[in-house]
């Protein structure tokens, strides 16, 4: 008995999120602070350059993204920025 | 805004909650600069706090710094060379109401305008006041400012600086602010909870924001760029509690940065203070 | 003298013996001004002594702050809260004050200096008078700038020229000095209350907060609507070289539109600026003209000269800057063969009167002293020039 899964009868379902990660190719300098500071590694410049010849940061694995959004918060000048979605499924439903 | 198409493209555009707050075409600093960091933190903690651009206004001086107030959407008002804390008392002073936040540098705060810093904070008039510290003077060329350390190349030390630096933690409480606290420019949570603290706080607040210039600074003593002289920065800074103002250690030989927030004291402002004079004028008059 | 519409001022005195300085203030709070930032310096400390005790009695705010380049900025930063602010000082003051008159040109914040000369240069006689700070008052900033400088010679005129700067300063957006000296600021004579004067009050903004450009103008007096913090309006305001809607500009173009506009704004106004009196122009041949305190011994010696039958007439300037062009072509037209300057100082005025030789003769009576020159003096004086 002890042993079962106490679930709380009354909170709402904590439902499973994922996060949307936007970088603003044009505005974004190159300077790669979001890259050094990102927990999972999940930014590097890229090979292509925008219109300032600057080669902006992109995302390599935008699914592995934790929503720690440092790279927000980090920006000089906004260019990249997270938005956090839930998704339907339930956090404890494993099927 | 454009979103690049070779990257998450969502259903509905969705913009940076912040961009309506700020004026992206005036963000002129180097790629990697802190200062825009510095701007952005200032924004959302203005939004947390619920203020719009009735409840407050935005004053800075002359360096890469001063050019920070018309990144905001705001009443920005972009003064002379250490002229930003009178400038910011006189608004206070005729309108209490407003929350005056001053962003200024390192050279512009404590060189030239250190007169004025120490008598705002002795007078403790509420003022938010965010020095970016960047160890230099960045817009003019690379010089020594007071917060350069010794043996320093800098434009006007090229044998190595032989001055000490200031301690701006140290000055700021010896002159009476009332809160004090040094944080890294990366650091952007703890010094957003700071900026809403200062601006709460009824009295002179001064804020130490680092974010040494890889330009100017690094590239004389080679420190690398903007993310290796962060990493720098990175495994100098203690975060602690409860550290004496004279105490906060600021050194990069030792590699020693104490961060964390000094002085937390409840005296009343100025501005406050200065309207009783307008009741003891009325009671002498009353009493002839 | 004029005759006054005695009403009671805000402290319930109709007329009252009181010193140039504290006439002055005076004159500010009439008009409506409540915030005072400055610095003790003799002679004008009396004006923020008087300033202290006055202020908080209607509400406003007096802080006396560390030294003069905080006063003026301070005085700026309340003009932009929308508050009408001034500050007081003497010649060391005023240089010390010069990067910030710039500062008030480029941000086009109404403010009043008040200068009480005293000898210079330097530390000079900080007790004396002087008027050798004229061209300091026009020129103590860096830059091509206009400024407007009123000089008064009564005490009287210390309240009414006060009052009038600061509805000048409003009107123009720029700082306006009224430029009094040592004797004038510590002398003592009768003083009408009166509230025979208009208040004027900047130009609000004339367009919805969303297309506000803080330096976009619609009229022809080429004065921009001001917006003031604390309001709906978001504005960039800076003391580089800028456009209309605030942005730096370091092009030529922005350099010399922004420096005409600037400029004009005051140049185009000098007819409405230019303020002197005059007497006995019709006849004469020969005029004396003077300023501030000097020009108090100049009735006395006229009437002298005029009763031993010397065409002789006087004009006495109540605003030096910008130099009233108009009044010299009015001299030329009468026909006046010279025109005799005589100032407290080595040589300012008059080389600006020098531009208008093509019209007449300039002498000059310029002594660098410290008292101002007597009716006998100037008889003296005059007689050597004449003949």
């Amino acid at each position: 008995m002890l042993e079962s899964k106490r679930k709380p009868i009354l909170a709402p379902p904590r439902l499973k999120k994922k996060w949307d990660v936007y970088i603003d190719s044009e505005q974004c300098d190159g300077c790669g602070v979001c890259a050094s500071f990102c927990s999972k590694e999940l930014l590097k410049a890229s090979e292509n350059t925008n219109s300032r010849m600057l080669h902006f940061i992109e995302i390599i694995n935008p699914e592995e993204c934790v929503g720690c959004s440092q790279c927000e918060r980090l920006c000089p000048v906004t260019a990249i920025y997270i938005r956090e979605i839930d998704l339907d499924e339930d956090v404890n439903d494993e099927s | 805004m454009k979103i690049s198409d070779e990257l998450c493209i969502p259903e509905e555009a969705y913009e940076h909650p912040l961009r309506e707050r700020l004026n992206l075409n005036r963000f002129i600093f180097c790629p990697g600069c802190l200062i825009g960091t510095a701007i952005t933190s200032i924004t959302n903690s203005l939004r947390e706090k619920g203020l719009t651009l009735k409840d407050y206004a935005i004053v800075s001086g002359i360096g890469c710094t001063g050019r920070s107030s018309g990144c905001f959407k705001a009443p920005a008002f972009h003064t002379t060379h250490g002229r930003a804390i009178p400038f910011a008392t006189g608004l206070k002073l005729a309108n209490p109401k407003l929350k005056v936040v001053v962003l200024s540098g390192d050279g512009d705060l404590f060189a030239i305008g250190g007169n004025h810093f120490i008598h705002a904070a002795r007078r403790n008039i509420e003022l938010t006041v965010l020095c970016i510290n960047n160890n230099v003077y960045g817009m003019t060329g690379g010089q020594v400012a007071p917060t350069t350390h010794i043996d320093d190349i800098t434009s006007t030390t090229p044998y190595g600086n032989m001055e000490s630096p200031f301690n701006l933690v140290s000055l700021a409480a010896a002159a009476g602010a009332t809160y004090v606290a040094r944080w890294p420019g990366y650091d952007t949570l703890r010094l957003q909870k700071s900026i809403i603290k200062s601006i709460d706080n009824d009295g002179f607040s001064f804020i130490e924001v680092l974010a040494p210039c890889f330009i100017q600074y690094g590239s004389k003593n080679q420190l690398g760029d903007a993310v290796e002289m962060l990493d720098w920065l990175r495994k100098q800074v203690k975060i602690e509690t409860n550290v004496a103002p004279h105490k906060a250690t600021f050194d990069f030989k030792k590699g020693i940065i104490i961060c964390g927030e000094f002085v937390e004291e409840k005296k009343e402002g100025f501005s406050k203070r200065i309207k009783q004079l307008r009741e003891r004028a009325h009671n002498k008059i009353n009493k002839k | 003298m004029m005759s006054p519409k005695s009403i009671k001022n805000s402290s319930g005195i109709k007329q009252a013996l009181v010193t140039g300085n504290t006439a002055s203030a005076e004159g500010a709070i009439a008009v409506g001004c409540r915030f005072f930032a400055g610095y003790p310096i003799t002679p004008s400390s009396e004006i923020a002594h008087h300033m202290s005790r006055r202020l908080p009695e209607v509400n406003g705010t007096f802080v006396q702050m560390e030294d003069e380049l905080a006063s003026i900025t301070c005085s700026l930063g309340a003009s932009y809260a929308g508050v009408k602010s001034m500050t007081a000082t003497s010649g060391p003051g005023l240089s010390l004050m010069a990067e910030s008159i710039g500062l008030g040109v480029m941000l086009e914040a109404p403010v009043v200096i008040v200068t009480i000369m005293r000898g210079g240069p330097s530390t000079g006689q900080p007790t004396n008078a002087s008027q050798s700070d004229i061209y300091q008052t026009r020129y103590a900033s860096h830059g091509d700038y206009q400024i407007i400088v009123l000089t008064p010679s009564t005490v009287q005129e210390m309240y009414d020229l006060t009052i009038r700067a600061f509805n000048l300063a409003e009107k123009y957006r720029n700082p306006v000095i009224v430029a009094s000296d040592g004797f004038l600021g510590q002398m003592m004579e009768p003083l009408y209350y009166h509230s025979d004067f208009e208040i004027v009050n900047r130009k609000p903004p004339q367009v919805p907060p969303e297309k506000y450009k803080p330096f976009e103008v619609f009229d022809d007096d080429l004065v921009p609507g001001m917006a003031v913090a604390g309001t709906d309006y978001d504005f960039y305001v800076s003391g580089l070289t800028h456009d209309e809607e605030g942005n730096p500009d370091q092009s030529p173009e922005a350099a010399v539109k922004l420096i005409k506009r600037l400029s004009d704004k005051i140049i185009n106004a000098r007819p409405e600026i230019n303020d002197w009196e005059e007497k006995y122009l019709e006849d004469a041949e020969t005029i004396l003209l003077s300023y501030g305190i000097n020009s108090r011994g100049v009735p006395e010696a006229i009437e002298k000269l005029r009763a031993e039958g010397i065409k002789i007439g006087y004009v006495r300037l109540k605003s030096v800057w910008p130099f009233p062009d108009e009044l010299m072509e009015k001299i030329g037209n009468h026909g006046i063969s010279k025109v005799i300057v005589s100032e407290m100082n080595y040589g300012m005025v008059i080389r600006e009167v020098q531009r208008f030789r093509h019209f007449f003769d300039v002498l000059g009576i310029t002594i660098p002293t410290v008292i101002p020159f007597s009716p006998k003096f100037l008889y003296k004086k005059i007689m050597e020039e004449i003949n």
